[in-house]
């Protein structure tokens, strides 16, 4: 336990030693914020509600939509990417904590710094100038916060999945960018997933990508009854395990694979 | 004479970088696949989102679906060129704080021509086959006919478009001549290009004049298609080339002043 919360530390320290950097992810995230803000408003001038939405639970699913998806463009798979690039991958081998521990407890210092300086205040900021509209009710909110933390758990072992294909590949640039946009659009992060054909919708709403943007949003707004969002919050969890069982053997295989480039 | 000697040069020169690119890029088909792919997806996810909108509500104001493949197409199309030749602007920032700049200066060939010739990037030329797919299908779909004004108009937009946007870049890419971070500049506009991608007119008065009269982005696409969907009387096929010469006289002069005040990395 101990030597996680040094891990979480020292991710939660790395990034705020390049909060620079962090000033126009923020500023990212607000363009796009603002985009699908007056898209949407507009869309709304002409109609009273789409889908049981009203404006401004449209409002409330951008802001909050948005900063999470906004999570996909970082993630552990850069870091892995460039373990097996610069070849310190042997010497995180070699390290008395497994490498997925390791991975897990930097991707948790990342994830409380979104929260800390992302998260919480663009959620707070964006819902007040724009217009959005709070939780449902105090039990929603606990579940959206539940929710959102189970996530995590499903974004790592993709980004791990992510991170080791690039033991195949040098190509990690173009990996991290579509593993990035295929997220936002199959979570739910680009537009919800009830605009999509509702064959395709149904699928997507049971996969793990629906943890990450629909699953805690549809909770916050209350489009889910607390059981639905508790059946909800279990398939993520469930999701979380298969996952980590999936990738932790496709580790075992590709881990055998390493070619370190000499030098 | 000596001009058209120079001239000939350069295009040589041109030449010799573009085949670099192009063998770069069928040496490696499994990296050139995997950039391919992901550049798509990549703006697909914008390009989703807008069609699942317009596909629910009938359309977005006065463009209905097909129109806005066309304003999406032909924005990507002027990223992808941007992408292809002109893309080395972005390493303007590590060339002159390694100093990778002196080089270039003792070379004969003019500077701006060898450090866009640096990195070419043609997988992105490959991704403009789609965009110019979506594009054609689209077009085919509303019916629109292709006489000589639309030929002529769609030539003047990739011309102009392309220095519009390229040019933009080089601006502020140069701002890194005198600023520590001055890539970093460049980076926020880009970011702020997103919302060219969109009609215009969903936005906004004060960002539809500053993408019009400050960062004439919305030249690179959104009014080039309004000319071509008949969407608009005013005289776009004048105003482009007005507004890509403006980007060209500024960047050019700012350019110049730039590598006059470079004075490499003293290593």
């Amino acid at each position: 336990m101990e030597k996680l919360y040094c891990l979480i530390r020292v991710a939660f320290q790395t990034k705020f030693a390049y909060i620079k950097a962090f000033w126009f992810n923020i500023f990212g995230t607000a363009v796009s914020i603002l985009i699908y803000y007056f898209l949407w408003k507009y869309v709304f001038m002409s109609r009273e509600e789409l889908h049981g939405f009203t404006a401004v639970q449209m409002t409330t699913y951008v802001v909050l939509s948005r900063t999470l998806s906004s999570q996909f463009s970082g993630g552990i798979n850069k870091e892995f990417a460039e373990w097996v690039y610069k070849g310190n991958i042997v010497v995180e081998l070699l390290r008395p904590v497994h490498l997925a521990f390791n991975l897990f407890g930097k991707r948790l210092g990342e994830f409380f710094f979104f929260l800390l300086f992302k998260g919480i205040p663009i959620g707070i900021l964006g819902t007040l100038l724009l217009g959005g509209c709070g939780p449902a009710g105090v039990v929603e909110f606990l579940l959206f916060f539940v929710s959102v933390l189970v996530s995590i758990g499903i974004l790592f072992w993709i980004e791990v999945a992510v991170g080791i294909v690039s033991f195949f590949t040098l190509n990690t640039y173009g990996l991290a960018f579509t593993k990035s946009a295929l997220l936002s659009i199959l979570s739910g992060g680009v537009v919800p997933l009830f605009l999509f054909p509702e064959s395709v919708a149904r699928v997507l709403d049971y996969l793990p990508f629906a943890g990450m943007v629909t699953v805690p949003v549809y909770t916050y707004l209350g489009k889910y009854s607390i059981q639905e969002a508790v059946s909800f919050i279990g398939l993520q969890v469930v999701w979380c395990v298969l996952l980590g069982v999936l990738v932790m053997a496709f580790y075992q295989k590709a881990i055998k694979k390493v070619v370190v480039q000499g030098g | 004479m000596e001009r058209i000697r120079r001239l000939a040069y350069g295009w040589r020169l041109w030449k010799g970088y573009m085949r670099i690119g192009f063998l770069k890029m069928t040496q490696y088909p499994a990296d050139t696949s995997i950039w391919l792919v992901s550049m798509l997806i990549r703006e697909a996810s914008g390009f989703i989102g807008i069609l699942a909108i317009a596909g629910v509500t009938g359309g977005i104001g006065s463009w209905n679906v097909y129109e806005i493949c066309i304003l999406f197409s032909m924005c990507a199309v002027i990223e992808a060129i941007g992408q292809t030749f002109f893309d080395s602007v972005w390493e303007l920032i590590n060339m002159i704080r390694w100093g990778r700049l002196d080089v270039y200066l003792t070379r004969p060939a003019p500077v701006l021509l060898q450090v866009l010739g640096e990195y070419m990037f043609f997988q992105a030329i490959l991704a403009t086959v789609v965009y110019v797919g979506i594009f054609l299908w689209a077009a085919w779909q509303i019916g629109l006919s292709f006489g000589g004004y639309e030929v002529l108009l769609l030539l003047e937009y990739l011309v102009c478009g392309t220095i519009i946007n390229s040019g933009i870049y080089l601006i502020f890419n140069c701002l890194n001549f005198w600023l520590i971070q001055g890539g970093d500049m460049a980076v926020l506009v880009q970011t702020c290009r997103e919302f060219v991608k969109y009609p215009l007119n969903v936005f906004p008065a004060a960002i539809q004049g500053f993408f019009t009269y400050i960062l004439p982005l919305g030249f690179v696409a959104y009014y080039p298609a309004m000319a071509l969907l008949g969407k608009t009387d005013l005289p776009v096929a004048g105003l482009m080339p007005l507004a890509a010469g403006v980007v060209t006289l500024l960047a050019a002069l700012i350019w110049r002043v730039g590598l006059r005040s470079y004075d490499s990395t003293g290593t």
